[in-house]
């Protein structure tokens, strides 16, 4: 399959290049993992679904909608799980790991996205215990993730997930902030220089008034047992001592922000810095979006999270710079679409400053673990083992070839902040190697017998 | 158009609204437990909802996937349980 | 800071690690450093096999192939020497001997695993040779191209994540001083023997044992020998944990392939392809066409692969020589400098080990060494690290 661009996200920032460059008469294809197009932002739910249900965020549907009409091709539930060794062929399998096909293209956009960051407490591999996007997402489909429901972690994005859960009709018990974002503070005053996300922000917060849940600063979970009653969650100060508060609930959900997911641009061979805040790996990119590899953009929440908004102006960016090197001429609105970048990153990073920074949540999560905590979700490794590993030292991938820590089904992605706040690793980021998603040897065999 | 379509989990019939997540069909019947580690033998579920963590793997028509990727067929065949 | 010691160990791999541990429990005081976190290169990246009956001659794209009858009295005194290792390092370091297959798919490879059962009895290695139908009874997995397979009850391996690390434990329970991240940077004679800069340490030390792996040649030069060594990167390839389906490693005699299942259930699948060229620090890139290569090979030979998933693939270096034997012995022209690597490392760890030892104590060592020594490796008129 061969076509002018490749995209490789259909999430906010993907759909608007994709928009840009097919309206400028250039093929796109887009190859995405989710069954529909959208990404988590705006993600999209099925005929039947929406009819019951309705549209969950109708400007994704309408950008979706224009994308299709202006002929970008869609290739949704498949996964990028290799890269050959030209370094610029794609290999895509269906989501169950069969069927691998090979998309060729002189240009690539990488516009992965982002995934939540995890950090463990005792209990947190208990199925009543999810991510607070999951729990959004079930809200768009008008399901509950339970009937009571706690709320824990930090970040802005726990308010806009309680208050999806209190529209579907969920008992939200409490929203836990780790941080003290909500007091008057310098950082704050800037948030108010960005008047319509302040709002977004405001209303959030009169919407769980009003729900009479309560959000409590300098809060988080200690630890979450199943009971014959549900799910006993204990909750204490993040500092210091103080009052320790039990929860009976259905779900806990969690989550402490975004991690950039760029593993895909590693397998390109893409540059990447480590985010001193986060410890996570972001894509080096220039000012059009462009990576270090020729013919190769990053552009959204790969690029460092900023959120939709810049997504959106960050996919149009990128996707005049590609018309550029494609000869066409540039779009309407890129001035404006670099000026919202700006904006955009200028208010994640105002806002960011309120809450407390991803390395010291996960030093906060590590410190906590007793040693019979599991850290490794998929290979069952224990806070303690990972401190016992005697010659890891700061290193985490000998860190986890001496605990099996990062091994397990899902590559790291779950445990990585933990284990490096662990072991005092400077870097939040496993090694990136094929395959991206688990893959069956049958499809690889038959595979290489076509190619080789 | 009828939105609702019947498929079977663990060998039960079960309804759902046609294209809705999986695990949200599988919430709805009250069924959190979806895989077993093979490590602890204990059941985990839909953790990232998205499809980065793996948890929510079962057993669709005999091929292992990840259910919060999968949309809800008419008669497809469910197995919870297995350890992946 | 400045340590003394009688021996100086370079390289913390699983040969830096053995020789610590064989040296310290033989009373010697000995610092065994690392450039960067042990057991992390070679060490931490190979297949952990230990090869008991002859191995085949050619890795994936290597011109020279190796003398297979020459490693056999090695395979046959290292195997020997495995047995006693679990007990001598005090832990499980996950050592099986479940037995071994070569297989053939052809007349040629036949006549092959023939030859080689032939240099087996020679040197006492007791290995089956297999027809057909013997082979397909015996492992009823194996897919239609296998037309007949050596057995050797003897062939098995050990977790090497596990190995390296329970030998540098046991050697600093020995006494021995163990630093990683402390890379050397200068070798010089020192009246009575080698002064060595090693990170921020300064040692002062009787003899230097050299098992730096791909490194190897590098730490030579240091002490102003060239040794005609360059390093090459291997992958390795593993599916997600399944439940028990094969007990014994299955190999191949006319191609680089392994195959076995580890205590974890993951199935591990390697044979020396290449990767990427060589990176530490886990940086070395994978190869796609060797991780298509060798998983068409494996699913080949053992269809019911074709049902499990590819979970992980990595990448590491190897100590490599041009006739693709190994290197160990004294270096020509420096006294109280010895040192062991290239290909097969794992297999030859407690041999090395014995052997390095009785060097440094200017005993005979186990084994007949010649034709392996570094002399045969050493570039006349080379300068001090001229190559590097």
């Amino acid at each position: 399959m061969t076509s002018d661009v490749v995209i490789v996200g259909a999430g906010p920032a993907g759909l608007s290049a994709a928009t840009v460059i097919a309206e400028n008469d250039r093929s796109v294809v887009v190859i995405d993992e989710q069954p529909r197009p959208g990404g988590q932002y705006y993600r999209q739910q099925s005929a039947a679904v929406i009819a019951t249900h309705g549209v969950h965020r109708a400007e994704g549907a309408a950008l979706i909608e224009r994308a299709r009409r202006a002929g970008v091709q869609f290739r949704s539930g498949v996964s990028v799980w290799g890269v050959d060794d030209d370094r610029r062929t794609l290999l895509v399998s269906a989501a169950d790991g069969t069927s691998i096909r090979r998309h060729l293209a002189p240009r690539i956009v990488v516009a992965t996205g982002a995934t939540e960051r995890a950090l463990p407490f005792p209990g947190w591999q208990l199925p009543a215990v999810t991510t607070v996007g999951y729990a959004q997402h079930l809200c768009a489909e008008g399901v509950r993730v339970g009937a009571r429901v706690l709320v824990a972690g930090s970040g802005p994005f726990l308010l806009s997930v309680a208050c999806s859960l209190v529209g579907v009709g969920v008992d939200v018990v409490a929203v836990l902030e780790e941080g003290t974002p909500y007091r008057p503070r310098a950082a704050g005053w800037k948030v108010a220089g960005h008047p319509q996300r302040l709002r977004e922000f405001a209303a959030y917060r009169a919407r769980l008034a009003a729900a009479r849940v309560p959000v409590r600063s300098g809060r988080r979970v200690v630890s979450a047992e199943e009971t014959a009653d549900g799910l006993r969650v204990v909750e204490g100060p993040t500092v210091g001592t103080g009052r320790a508060r039990q929860h009976t609930v259905d779900a806990l959900n969690v989550g402490f922000g975004f991690r950039p997911q760029i593993d895909l641009l590693r397998l390109l061979g893409c540059g990447t810095r480590i985010d001193a805040l986060s410890g996570d790996e972001v894509a080096v990119v220039d000012v059009d979006g462009a990576t270090d590899l020729d013919g190769v953009w990053a552009a959204g929440e790969v690029t460092g999270i900023a959120g939709a908004p810049s997504a959106l102006a960050e996919g149009l960016v990128v996707g005049a710079a590609v018309l550029r090197s494609l000869g066409a001429p540039l779009p309407e609105g890129l001035a404006a679409a670099r000026r919202d970048v700006s904006r955009a990153r200028a208010f994640a990073s105002t806002l960011g400053r309120l809450y407390p920074a991803p390395r010291d949540l996960a030093a906060l999560a590590a410190a906590s673990l007793g040693d019979d905590a599991l850290v490794c979700r998929c290979e069952s490794v224990s806070a303690g083992q990972v401190r016992a590993a005697q010659f890891g030292g700061t290193d985490l991938q000998a860190v986890k070839a001496a605990t099996r820590a990062g091994m397990g089904l899902c590559q790291g992605r779950e445990c990585a902040p933990a284990v490096s706040a662990l072991c005092g690793s400077p870097t939040a980021a496993f090694t990136v190697r094929p395959p991206l998603r688990p893959i069956l040897l049958a499809a690889v065999a038959e595979h290489a017998a076509q190619v080789i | 158009m009828n939105a609702t379509v019947q498929f079977r989990i663990d060998g039960y019939e079960v309804s759902a609204l046609e294209g809705a997540t999986l695990t949200a069909a599988l919430l709805q019947s009250g069924i959190r437990g979806l895989r077993r580690d093979p490590v602890s033998n204990e059941f985990r579920g839909a953790f990232c909802g998205m499809g980065a963590c793996f948890e929510c793997e079962l057993v669709v028509d005999g091929r292992t996937v990840r259910a919060c990727l999968t949309p809800v067929r008419a008669d497809m065949d469910v197995r919870t349980g297995a350890t992946t | 800071m400045s340590v003394t010691a009688d021996v100086l160990v370079i390289g913390a791999g699983v040969l830096g690690a053995s020789t610590g541990f064989e040296l310290a429990r033989r009373g010697h005081r000995v610092a065994v450093v690392d450039r960067g976190s042990v057991s992390r290169e070679g060490s931490g990246t190979t297949a952990g096999n230990l090869h008991v009956q002859a191995v085949h001659t050619r890795r994936p794209g290597q011109d020279v192939p190796l003398d297979a009858r020459r490693f056999l009295p090695l395979q046959k005194a290292a195997s020997d020497l495995w047995e006693a290792v679990p007990d001598l390092l005090g832990i499980d370091i996950e050592l099986v001997r479940t037995g071994g297959f070569t297989v053939a798919e052809t007349a040629e490879q036949l006549q092959e695993l023939k030859l080689k059962g032939e240099w087996e009895r020679e040197f006492g290695v007791q290995t089956v040779l297999m027809d057909q139908d013997t082979v397909h009874d015996a492992l009823p997995a194996l897919g239609p191209t296998v037309l007949g397979a050596t057995w050797c009850a003897e062939d098995g391996y050990a977790n090497p994540l596990l190995v390296t690390p329970a030998y540098l434990n046991a050697a600093r329970r020995s006494g021995a001083q163990i630093t990683p991240h402390a890379p050397v940077t200068a070798l010089s004679r020192d009246h009575n023997g080698w002064r060595a800069d090693a990170g921020a340490t300064q040692l002062h030390v009787g003899a230097v044992v050299d098992t730096a792996g791909p490194w190897l040649a590098d730490v030579a030069a240091l002490a102003g020998v060239v040794l005609a060594m360059a390093p090459l990167t291997i992958q390795m390839h593993a599916t997600t944990r399944m439940p028990p389906l094969l007990r014994n490693l299955v190999q191949h005699i006319g191609e680089g392939l392994s195959i076995k299942q580890v205590t974890s259930g993951t199935i591990l699948i390697g044979g020396g392809w290449p990767s990427g060229p060589i990176a530490a620090g886990s940086r070395t890139a994978s190869s796609m066409a060797s991780l298509m290569g060798n998983i068409a090979q494996a699913v080949r030979i053992l269809p019911v692969l074709g049902q499990m998933r590819l979970l992980r693939s990595w990448a590491g270096p190897l100590a490599a020589t041009p006739d693709e034997m190994p290197v160990v012995g004294a270096v020509p022209g420096l006294d109280d400098f010895y040192l062991a690597g290239g290909t097969y490392a794992f297999t030859f760890a407690p041999l090395w080990a014995q052997t390095l030892a009785d060097l440094v104590e200017g005993k005979q060592p186990p084994v007949d060494l010649s034709g392996l020594g570094p002399d045969r490796l050493v570039i006349e008129g080379g300068d001090h690290g001229q190559e590097h």
